[in-house]
This record gives C-alpha cells, sequence and structure tokens, in this order.
C-alpha cells in the first residue's frame, strides 16, 4: 500500500522498542488520513509501542512518513500540530488546574515570554473542555479527580491540540458507559483521522474503518474492518475463537 | 486564580522586605528601622543626614549586614530557581541540585584545594570559590554523561539514582580526605556547612546579576515547565524538545547551584523546600512558582543566616546546620503531613 500521494502515515520497515528489546519488527503499513484505524492485539502484543512508534515517541529504525514527511526530522512543535496523543499512563507530578491543564494542549501554538492566548484561543479551549463535560470542574485540581474525570480533562487538551491525527490508547479506560458511548459517537461523528489502540473488539469493528492486527510486534493482517470481521486473522490473532465469540 | 496568586506574591515580597529589615537591624548592636532608612537615603542620594545616625551603625550596617543579608536572600532566591528547575525536569518533588551531585561536588574540589595546599596567586581568595564551581559542574556534567550513556533519553529517575549514586561517592572521598587530613578538618567541614560570613558588596552584585539572568531563562521557560510536569512522553506530545530542553535546564541549575554556593560554601534543604513552599502558595503554574520561589528561597536563607549569627551569639553557627536542622522536620511536616491528610 505505497501510497505516498494521498494524504496519511506511510510506514517502511520499521523496528522499534525499548533499548536492546525490538518490540516492533519490520512492520510496514499505510494509514489513510481522515478514517478510524484501530489495533487490536493481546495483552503485551506491542499495539501500545506501535503507536508510541508511529507517533515519534520511540526512536525507531526505518522511515514513517507523516503525510509524506520524514516524522524524525519534524521538529516536535510540528509533530505536535501533526499528531496529538492520548496516553494510557498519564500522571501529573505537580497539581495544576483542570483548566491550565487544558490550556497546556495549546502550547504548540504559543509564542513569546508570556501566554498569548488570543480570545479564539480561550473560546476554544472552552469548547473543548464542553466538549469533554468538565466544565463544571475546570477550577478543580487534577490529583483530586477520579479516573474518569481525569481521563476527560486529558482528552479535553487532545481537542485543545487541535492537530490533524488524533491517536489514542484506550481512550474508554475509566470511562462510564455514558462517556463511553459519548466518546466513541463522537469519533465517528467526527471523521478525525484516528488511530486508536484497543482492548473491545466488538467497540473496534463498530467504530473502525480499518483495523490493524498485531501479534509479536508484527502485524497479522491489516485491512478495511469488513474484511476483518470475518477474517480468521482474528482467530490467531488472539489464540482464541473469537469469531465464535463475535457471532 | 491569577488575581489571588499576584496578591500572594505581593504579600510574600512585603515578608522579603520584612525579613531583610530584620536582618539589617538585629545583632550585636541593634540598628532600628528609622536609622537604617536615614543611612540608606544618606549612602543613596548624598542626603546629607548624618545627625539622624550612629556613624558605627552606618558602618556596621553598609559594609557587613546589609552584603550578608542581602548575599543570603540571593544565594537562598537562586538555589531556589535551581530547585524549581531541578524538580521540574527530573519530575521528582525530592530532587534538588544535590540530586544531581552540584553541592558534593563543589565540596570535594574546595576540599582537594585544601589538603592538597594549592595555591594560584593569580586567583587569590577566588580559588577555594572557583575550584568549587568547576568541580560542582565536572561532577554534574559527569552525572548527565553517565545518565546519558545508559539512557538516551535521559529519563528523570536514571538522572536522579545516578546523581545519587555519585553524590554518595563523591561524599564519601570528603569525608575520607577530612580524616586523612586531620589538620584541614575543620576547614572541610566549614566548607560543607555553608557561612555568609565576611561577605561583600562584590559577591552581592555577581549573584544580583545571576539571579536576574537565572529569572528570565526560567520565565521563557515555564511553558515547557508546565508541560514537563506531566511527564516526558506528555511533554513530547505536547510539542516540546524534551531531551534538548531537559539538558539547557540541567546545564543552567548546575551553573546556577555553582554560582550560588562557590563564594559561601554548600548550603543545603532551601533548594529542595522552597519550591514546595512555593507550589502550596501559588499552585504548580511555573509562571508564579519561579518568582514565588524565589523570594520564599530569599525568605529562608535570610532568616536562618539572621539565626545562624543570632541565636548563641557572639559564636556563629554554619547556616547549613541551621538550614538542616529547621528544613529537615519542615520538610517531613509540609510533604508527609499532606500526604498522610489525603
Amino acid at each position: 500500500m505505497s501510497e505516498t500521494s494521498k494524504k496519511g502515515i506511510e510506514l517502511s520497515n520499521v523496528t522499534s522498542g525499548y533499548g536492546k528489546k525490538k518490540v516492533i519488527k519490520n512492520v510496514s503499513l499505510f494509514i489513510p488520513s481522515g478514517e478510524i484505524t484501530a489495533i487490536l492485539g493481546e495483552n503485551g502484543s506491542g499495539k501500545t509501542t506501535l503507536l508510541r512508534t508511529i507517533a515519534g515517541l520511540l526512536d525507531h529504525e526505518g522511515s514513517i512518513l507523516v503525510d509524506g514527511e520524514e516524522i524524525k526530522k519534524m521538529p516536535y512543535k510540528e509533530r505536535a500540530k501533526k499528531i496529538s496523543l492520548l496516553s494510557q499512563m498519564n500522571s501529573a507530578y505537580f497539581s495544576f488546574s483542570v483548566y491550565e491543564t487544558v490550556k497546556m494542549g495549546r502550547y504548540r501554538f504559543q509564542k513569546g515570554f508570556f501566554d498569548s492566548y488570543k480570545e479564539e484561543d480561550l473560546k476554544f479551549i472552552e469548547e473543548c473542555m464542553k466538549r469533554a463535560d468538565i466544565l463544571d470542574i475546570k477550577d478543580e485540581i487534577i490529583g483530586e479527580l477520579s479516573g474518569g474525570q481525569l481521563q476527560r480533562v486529558y482528552l479535553a487538551q487532545l481537542f485543545a491540540q487541535d492537530s490533524e491525527y488524533v491517536f489514542l490508547d484506550e481512550p474508554t479506560n475509566h470511562l462510564d458507559l455514558k462517556y463511553r458511548v459519548k466518546l466513541e459517537k463522537e469519533l465517528k461523528e467526527s471523521r478525525a483521522s484516528t488511530l486508536c489502540v484497543y482492548h473491545d473488539i466488538r467497540a473496534a469493528l463498530d467504530m473502525a474503518d480499518n483495523i490493524i492486527l498485531v501479534k509479536n510486534g508484527e502485524i497479522v493482517k491489516y485491512g478495511k474492518t469488513a474484511d476483518i470481521r470475518e477474517s480468521e486473522a482474528l482467530n490467531r490473532t488472539f489464540d482464541m475463537d473469537v469469531l465464535g465469540y463475535l457471532s | 486564580m491569577k488575581k489571588n496568586n499576584t496578591l500572594k506574591i505581593l504579600i510574600i515580597l512585603f515578608v522579603s522586605l520584612v525579613v531583610i529589615i530584620l536582618a539589617f537591624g538585629i545583632g550585636s548592636v541593634f540598628v532600628p528601622l528609622n536609622e537604617q532608612f536615614w543611612i540608606i537615603a544618606d549612602r543613596l542620594f548624598k542626603h546629607g543626614a548624618e545627625g539622624n545616625y550612629q556613624a558605627t551603625n552606618a558602618t556596621i550596617m553598609t559594609t557587613i549586614r546589609m552584603p550578608r543579608a542581602l548575599l543570603a536572600f540571593l544565594v537562598g532566591g537562586g538555589l531556589a530557581i535551581a530547585g524549581v528547575s531541578t524538580q521540574s525536569i527530573l519530575q521528582n518533588p525530592l530532587a534538588s541540585p544535590y540530586t544531581l551531585g552540584v553541592s558534593s561536588g563543589a565540596s570535594l574540589g574546595a576540599s582537594l584545594i585544601t589538603v592538597l595546599e594549592i595555591s594560584i596567586p593569580a586567583l587569590g581568595v577566588f580559588l577555594l570559590p572557583a575550584g568549587g564551581f568547576v568541580t560542582g559542574l565536572l561532577t554534574v556534567l559527569f552525572v548527565m554523561a553517565a545518565s546519558y550513556r545508559i539512557d538516551r533519553n535521559v529519563k528523570s529517575h536514571t538522572v536522579v539514582l545516578m546523581g545519587m549514586v555519585v553524590s554518595m561517592f563523591v561524599n564519601a572521598i570528603i569525608t575520607l580526605l577530612a580524616v586523612l587530613f586531620i589538620k584541614h578538618e575543620h576547614h572541610i567541614i566549614s566548607w560543607t556547612l555553608g557561612s555568609f560570613n565576611g561577605k561583600r558588596w562584590y559577591h552581592v552584585l555577581i549573584l544580583l546579576a545571576a539571579d536576574l539572568i537565572a529569572i528570565i531563562f526560567m520565565l521563557r521557560a515555564h511553558r515547557e515547565l508546565d508541560a514537563l510536569s506531566f511527564g516526558d512522553e506528555h511533554a513530547r506530545a505536547l510539542g516540546v524538545d524534551t531531551a534538548k530542553f531537559k539538558w539547557q535546564q540541567l546545564i543552567f541549575a548546575a551553573l546556577l547551584t555553582g554560582i550560588s554556593v562557590c563564594f559561601t560554601g554548600t548550603i543545603g534543604f532551601v533548594d529542595l523546600i522552597a519550591p514546595h513552599v512555593a507550589r502550596k502558595i501559588v499552585g504548580a503554574n511555573h509562571k508564579y512558582v519561579i518568582i514565588t520561589a524565589f523570594f520564599v528561597g530569599g525568605i529562608l536563607m535570610c532568616t536562618a543566616d539572621l539565626v545562624s549569627r543570632t541565636i548563641l551569639a557572639p559564636r556563629e553557627i554554619p547556616v547549613g546546620a541551621v538550614t538542616a536542622l529547621i528544613g529537615a522536620p519542615f520538610f517531613v511536616w509540609l510533604y508527609f503531613g499532606q500526604r498522610s491528610k489525603k
């Protein structure tokens, strides 16, 4: 699927990991812009490592082109313009307020000595807080929030970053049913270019346009959701009768 | 929040002024506030107000107490800013320039110069601080290089652990030197505990320049420091070049700590406590934390120096001992007390 002329993210022979341990092995694929792509696989299969590698957060061999630009060569602010990431393991070492945390999503737009938030920036931040339903807790300290509330704060920060590609690592973690349904509906409707690690196979098949099946750091199968839904590759990826489970 | 913080910073500014006035006034001879005013006015504006104060008080104040108190304030402020930087980039509330090995490295340099009786006439009295400064920097560079060799992303825990190991090793060498060269033992211990005794106006001017540059440098970086508080990966995803930024900040913190302690000897705890106090007062936003920590550090150090020279007068306790004696229980209360409430 080499389609450098098309907007999207192209991986060629990408290998990455932690130190000497290689987790992702020689992966080549093309993730199209404007579609939702889900990464599925067992625990420890390399889903998160693949996501972090594509986001440019891990050293890697091979090439990752984001809309034709090599990610290694892009300054970090440019990368943030292209890709935002909701990580699975978020932690804050100091006690910021919810509002301050969401505002940080606008970091890539900031210049100069002090804050340079324009009126439209502040309006946009408020909109993002509304989308994540956290406007009523905007003055609270993030260290005092529940896991679900904190997840929504980081989602609002991600919205505030307003990047072209949205990367989500288990975005529904800690979210109750109401917010989970709301987020999935919003992702579907927004048609944002989304790359998402998911544990819930049903939800992924329901939401995504494309599915990447990962096992032991390698791609088992990658394709349109309609093709993957009935593929025996699902069984191989999870070492169980997934097709039977889904039916 | 913004208005509240501005008001809080103004209150801290007022407290700073009170502490400095007390440090100018209290000692073997008490110089009252009105006399302080006339002495300063006379020196600044050639006012011709000699009749309003005693000449001996003016001499004591302008040549001994003022430079001493102001230097203590500036050293405290500088160490506090270096502490803010270290804690933020290492995302570790227990980190301080000590963690990077700057202070122990500086002590080793001073100790080596003392025991080997090295003399460089061109440097004169600056030999000891210059030696301490250089070895402090070399130590932190070693810590950073070793951390980089192990972990190219210079992750926080790598630097903290490496800094602790190197500090312990260097401290052991200092102890060994003190034992092997017994006639210099007192000198080595004095330097490792610090003192503001006998400091002059040129020391104040050097520190004033260093602190002003430090405040500007840090304020420019306040957004990156905020982002790094969420972890390296989170900050990178927001657009911060964390590896480059951390290198800049580590070198900055080492330089500032080196300049702060090189004239006075190493003084602990202020760099650790002041950022915590500042965060308790104004929250986590570095735009406010940096300024607040500077004044809190200044207040703490100036007060510690006042206590060190007055509590057992005419004897003087090393100021490092005072900061540790007050600082250790205070830190336990501040850090663990608040945690146990949660």
